[in-house]
């Protein structure tokens, strides 16, 4: 019913539902929608704490959001990670969830959750969403569920190109890979992550992370936006930007990032740029309002990241 | 001997207790060392435990109930089904549509159907989703348009006359039309208040113990002991004398606990059944099934008013939205209307009002019961009127605003109102004034006041008894216990009675013992609902306090040959002999002059209202007031709204302990504040409730509660206890549409329909 | 694989062994195996906060914790919330505020507050918000904890 594996290569052996901090397992558990052995991630050794590795930093699996959020390597080279981690949820939920767990959560679709129907996710045979009430839902429509990805840590370590350490794999494997392209209903696959990694970076690294919510905390985000900045003598001399909650997987900004990469920091400039993070949005009828809260938001993001001062 | 007539008038307060400051209520420490025991608290011997397996369907009827593989599972127990306990029963005596569980028939998704009793409850659990029902799917009621179509079933098919709107109400008084022809302004306005729901952090739950004699004592987290106990009995076909009733701390109810529950009714007949004690706890997300919370309701108002700002008549309309069973909807018909006379001088009112039954979990009385809708239309609307005539809101309110002594024209009669301090208090504390169309884009203010009740006149059922019952019991141990039948919700109501009692017989609130809400040992009282505890039980417990006082005094004044009337009791002493007599010593005198002593008080309402024809809901002995502001900030680009600080000022009548008369103002604003931006009881379109977790509900947390700034007035209602009303829901009702108000200070829209999500705002914003 | 699990931890400053399902939560261990009724069932998934006690010294949603990884953990709940009896500071400034009316939420946010309180004697505002920010009360609108906090936090200035 339970095991305590010891080491990561044991934990990847072992069968059963893998448990880290179990915010998001203990209520699906409680909801009948999970269910099976479990495999208690508690005793594995190596798997907490950040610390330098092959890339750059190695952030252990089983390192709490919480942690994530202060610590001071990530603060300093990863800003943006590291307000995003401490951006999303309650208190106590980022002090028990982990990183490894907040990558693998299920959606938070109602439909997913919902255990007296089976949705395409649960083995149904379409998307009740789609055809239901689907307002949180997906604007970038790209595969057959239109639940927007849980995972706000996700879209944050995708603008700092972070890769995920497996268990039993050779090589690490960059994060958007990871995640998949949101065609399918798989994404992040079925193996233990051990790890994830952040390259290196450069001094002077800036970072913004903001969501848009009615709550004002600890609600799954309507738009989120991480981005990742360096400035140089008043040049952006780099930038990646990424988006959450609008479609199945978190999606980069190359267009908002190209925008305004290598050139000065020019306030009139961010506007324009935080416009085309629209492009190729495709919503769903109920979600089309969604798309309208998306400039506001990677402007805030990016005025936060660039300017003094943050946002007027 | 005391004279009754009139005692509240002569019970001055001399013992300084009135005013609270710092010294916690009676059952404070208990709260605070998590030493109150709760219902899900309590465990006896033998005791097994009771689930419910739900409707997956909106509308359907159970074909078959197979739960053979259930009960051969083993520690399962007994299983139950609607034909188990077919009375039908519901709050209200002309609306009995309920039973446990579905009988024939579900009327929304998350009825319960079938209850099984198990050794644990992980069993019980496992063993409801073992049960195989069969259902045939009806087509369902799924809107207001849904419940006044012909073309659509009955939800109450078994009824005599079957019809999906409970109840219809039309009144009119005065001369609407001509009040209209002989306006300057008559504007027409739309409003959509949305549904939502109590969350008490305690989920519902029961615990029933059947006895060796054939009785049954029914711990139950309810806030009406004594509806619950002729419900019981009723349902069970037992004497009401063999049940007893008992409510031990609960945590809370808004409302939400007022209904009879499956819990109560299933733990009930299960622990008959099996002879052993049976507990019933909801999980949360059944609460969210069993809500009678607030009905979504649609409204249409008309009304006029000359060029100077005078109101000069109203014509209403709503639609309440009441899910699949009844509850208290009958009396939410009434009250959709009945406060619209005040507290603004209206002589000309027209009133129609329908509560439609659809397929959704049933809606109820939450604080502000029926109220709350009604009051947003209007004030909002009053605003709109403003700006069309030119008009300060303030000045307008003021200049409407009826006085003490008013009789309205539905025949409510109010004793005393303080409105006009309130509103002057809101309107400088917050500078609302200077900052009203003058703040920064993006930036509002927003005033809006409100009237409310005291208690109804009128019990659920008609009877010409005491609404509440107090009796006293005093010992030579110089403690004394009150006994009442009142439901303490967390609101205080317990440290009332006590500072009645203490400051009457000049002893502190912390030497009384309070039992409450015991149907053994207290006397009724109706419960807590319409704001009437500490109104209706707190002059019971006077007239007590004053009666076991007489006895005191008597046997004083027999030893110390001094006139009754000069004794003065304070300071728990009796003073005015010729040396102040300590409180143990006056009791002990008093025992062995009188005999053991002991007092009871009751309190039943005046028979006032004589215009009132048509209609026993409203009201009431006496009505509070509140004036609020709200400041608001909108992110522009967002739409995402924050309340930056709220102001309110309520006319309670008199202090009696100010940390817990601000404390339910300031839960009232915090309610509201949820109700205006983020809480939605809200289904998908096949009737599935879109949000049952506290998580996706989106209730404020600390992060979303803006600052409160409270302000106490005092009016000294001449009926009220040592002056006092209510201030437990009125405040509640001023709170959205001052938001409203502000959010069209802030954005230059009128937003109809709240919750003010940030969708809805940036919609409004961009002009879509 | 094992369905029980033998458990040993430390509850209020007492050592306790026990054996219980490998699935039990810590709620469910202190509240039915230990019968300490304090902590209490809100939402039974990590949404209320009412079930907070300290596990080692942390505030932790015991919901949601299973028993089974608190082996060899020292848990404080309210019942032990001061050593030798007797009110907390925030207890006894909760009470006087009235910062409880139906007390449901109260002895998880006691635990919070006693939990930020010994780490930081004199938390600033933001940090009191963000140590309630997991803790759900439906009855007070959080004013008067905060007052009661405050005070606390701050003796001698207005809360």
């Amino acid at each position: 019913m339970i095991v305590f594996p010891r080491s990561a290569s044991e934990a990847a052996a072992a069968a059963g539902i893998v448990r880290a901090g179990g915010t998001d397992l203990q209520e699906r558990l409680h909801k009948g929608i999970t269910k099976g052995d479990l495999r208690d991630l508690r005793d594995v050794v190596g798997m907490s704490g950040v610390g330098p590795g092959p890339a750059g930093l190695r952030v252990g699996a089983r390192t709490t959001v919480a942690q994530l959020a202060v610590d001071p390597s990530i603060v300093r080279d990863h800003p943006a990670v590291a307000l995003a981690a401490g951006g999303l949820a309650t208190p106590q939920i980022r002090a028990m969830g982990t990183v490894g767990g907040n990558l693998s959560q299920h959606v938070r679709c109602a439909y997913y959750r919902d255990p007296h129907v089976t949705c395409l996710r649960r083995g149904g045979s379409a998307c009740l969403s789609r055809a239901g009430d689907h307002m949180f839902a997906s604007v970038f429509d790209l595969g057959p569920c239109v639940a927007p990805h849980p995972s706000t840590l996700a879209t944050a370590l995708l603008t700092s190109g972070a890769l995920i350490e497996l268990a039993g794999a050779d090589a690490l494997v960059p994060l958007d890979q990871w995640l998949g392209d949101g065609t399918s209903l798989t994404s992040g696959g079925d193996d233990l992550i051990v790890a994830v990694h952040l390259p290196s970076t450069s001094p002077g690294q800036v970072g913004a992370y903001v969501r848009t919510i009615a709550r004002a905390r600890a609600e799954w985000p309507v738009v989120e936006v991480a981005v990742r900045a360096r400035v140089v003598d008043g040049v952006v001399v780099e930038i990646e930007a990424a988006m959450g909650g609008v479609a199945p997987v978190p999606i980069p900004l190359p267009g908002v990032a190209d925008a305004l990469r290598g050139r000065p920091v020019d306030p009139a400039a961010l506007a324009p740029a935080a416009g085309l993070a629209t492009a190729g949005a495709n919503p769903l009828p109920g979600s089309a309002w969604k798309v309208g809260m998306i400039p506001g938001t990677v402007l805030d993001a990016l005025e936060r990241a660039l300017l003094p001062g943050g946002a007027a | 001997m005391t004279d009754d007539r009139d005692f509240h008038v002569r019970a001055v307060a001399e013992g300084g207790v009135l005013g609270g400051g710092g010294r916690g209520k009676v059952d404070g420490l208990a709260k605070i060392t998590g030493r109150s025991v709760f219902v899900d608290d309590l465990v006896l011997p033998r005791m097994v435990y009771a689930k419910v397996l739900r409707s997956p369907h909106a509308h359907a009827k159970i074909l078959s109930i197979d739960a053979s593989e259930a009960l051969a599972m083993p520690g399962v127990l007994k299983v139950m089904t609607g034909e188990d306990c077919t009375a039908r029963y519901g709050a209200i005596p002309v609306a009995q549509d309920e039973t446990a569980l579905a009988l024939g028939k579900v009327r929304y998704i998350g009825e319960p159907v079938v209850c099984v009793a198990a050794v644990d409850e992980e069993t019980a659990r496992d063993a409801c989703r073992r049960v195989r029902v069969v259902y045939e799917p009806l087509d369902a009621i799924l809107s207001i348009d849904d419940a006044l179509s012909a073309d659509k079933p009955f939800i109450h098919e078994w009824a005599r006359k079957p019809s999906n709107i409970l109840r219809k109400v039309d009144q009119e008084y005065g001369d609407v039309d001509a009040a209209f022809a002989a306006s300057d302004l008559v504007l027409e306005g739309t409003y959509d208040y949305p549904g939502s729901t109590h969350v008490p952090l305690e989920t519902h739950a029961a615990l029933a113990v059947p006895h060796a004699d054939g009785r049954l004592t029914l711990w139950s987290s309810t806030q009406n002991p004594h509806y619950m106990h002729r419900t019981i009995a009723r349902v069970l076909g037992m004497r009401p004398g063999d049940v007893r009733v008992i409510k031990p701390d609960i945590g809370a109810g808004y409302g939400g606990k007022c209904d009879t529950f499956c819990t109560d009714v299933c733990s009930a007949w299960l622990a008959r059944a099996l002879d052993r004690p049976v507990k019933f706890v909801f999980e949360r997300e059944e609460v969210f099934y069993a809500h009678r919370g607030r009905h979504r309701t649609k409204m249409w108002l008309k009304m006029g008013m000359t060029k100077e700002g005078r109101v000069t008549g109203i014509d209403f309309k709503a639609w309440a939205e009441g899910g699949a069973y009844a509850s208290y909807g009958v009396v939410t018909s009434f009250y959709l209307g009945v406060f619209m006379t005040m507290p603004y001088k209206v002589e000309n009112y027209r009133f129609q009002s329908h509560r439609v039954y659809t397929n959704h979990p049933p809606c109820g009385p939450k604080r502000g019961h029926g109220a709350i809708q009604p009051r947003f239309a209007l004030e909002l609307h009053l605003d709109r009127m403003c700006e069309a005539l030119g008009l300060d809101p303030v000045q307008v309110r003021l200049d409407n605003l009826i006085e003490a002594g008013h009789e309205t024209v539905n025949g409510l009669l109010v004793p005393s109102i303080a409105l006009s301090e309130c509103i002057e208090r809101v309107v400088q504390a917050s500078d609302y004034r200077a900052k009203k169309g003058s703040l920064p884009p993006g930036r509002g203010i927003g005033l809006a006041c409100s009237a409310y009740m005291c208690g109804a006149l009128h019990a659920v059922y008609d009877n010409d008894l005491p609404h509440s019952g107090v009796q006293l019991k005093c010992d030579r141990s110089g403690r004394v216990t009150i006994f009442s039948g009142t439901a303490d919700c967390g609101q205080g109501s317990n440290h009332m009675l006590a500072v009645f009692v203490a400051e009457r017989l000049g002893i502190d609130p912390t030497d009384c013992t309070v039992v409450e809400a015991d149907t053994d040992l207290t006397p009724v009282d109706l419960g807590s609902y319409s704001s009437r505890v500490t109104f209706m039980a707190g002059n019971a417990a006077l007239q007590a306090a004053d009666r076991l006082r007489s006895q005191i005094a008597s046997a004083l004044a027999a030893k110390f040959k001094v006139p009754v009337e000069s004794l003065v009791f304070a300071g728990r002493e009796v003073r005015g002999a010729w040396r102040p007599i300590p409180w143990l010593e006056a009791v002990d005198i008093a025992e062995g002059h009188h005999g053991t002593l002991g007092s009871v008080g009751s309190y039943k309402p005046p028979k006032i209202g004589s215009r009132l024809k048509r209609t026993s809901v409203g009201p009431s002995p006496a009505y509070s007031f509140t004036a609020q502001v709200a400041e608001v900030t909108v992110d522009q680009v967002s739409g995402v709204v924050t309340v930056d600080k709220m102001w309110a000022a309520h006319d309670l009548g008199r202090v009696l302990h100010r940390e817990i008369a601000e404390g339910q103002i300031e839960g009232c604003v915090y309610m509201g504040v949820g109700e205006a931006l983020l809480e939605e009881q809200a289904y998908r379109k096949d009737g599935v409730h879109m949000t049952p977790s506290i998580l996706e509900y989106r209730i404020p947390t600390v992060y979303d509660t803006p600052e409160i700034q409270v302000l106490l007035v005092e009016s000294h209602d001449p009926g009220g206890p040592f002056g006092a009303k209510e201030a437990g829901e009125g405040p509640q009702l001023s709170t959205v549409p001052a938001i409203g108000n502000a959010l069209h200070d802030a954005i230059g829209r009128w937003l109809t329909n709240p919750p003010y999500t940030p969708e809805k705002v940036w919609k409004a914003i961009k002009g879509r | 694989m094992p369905t029980e699990i033998t458990l040993r931890l430390q509850i209020n400053g007492e050592q306790v062994r026990r054996i219980i399902p490998a699935n039990r939560s810590l709620l469910d261990f202190i509240r039915e195996d230990l019968r300490l009724t304090g902590s209490k069932h809100g939402c039974d998934v990590g949404d209320c906060g009412a079930c907070t006690v300290l596990v080692d010294g942390a505030p932790q949603l015991a919901c949601i914790t299973l028993a089974a990884e608190c082996e060899g953990a020292a848990i404080r709940t309210i019942e032990g919330v001061t050593d030798g009896g007797g009110l907390h500071p925030i207890q006894e400034a909760l009470h006087r505020h009235v910062g409880a009316q139906c007390g449901y939420c109260t002895p998880g946010i006691v635990m919070a507050m006693t939990s930020l309180l010994e780490a930081d004697p004199h938390p600033s505002d933001s940090a009191i918000n963000e140590a309630l920010g997991s803790n759900i009360c439906r009855c007070t609108g959080y004013t008067k904890i905060l007052a009661a906090v405050r005070e606390v936090a701050r003796p001698g200035s207005p809360s």
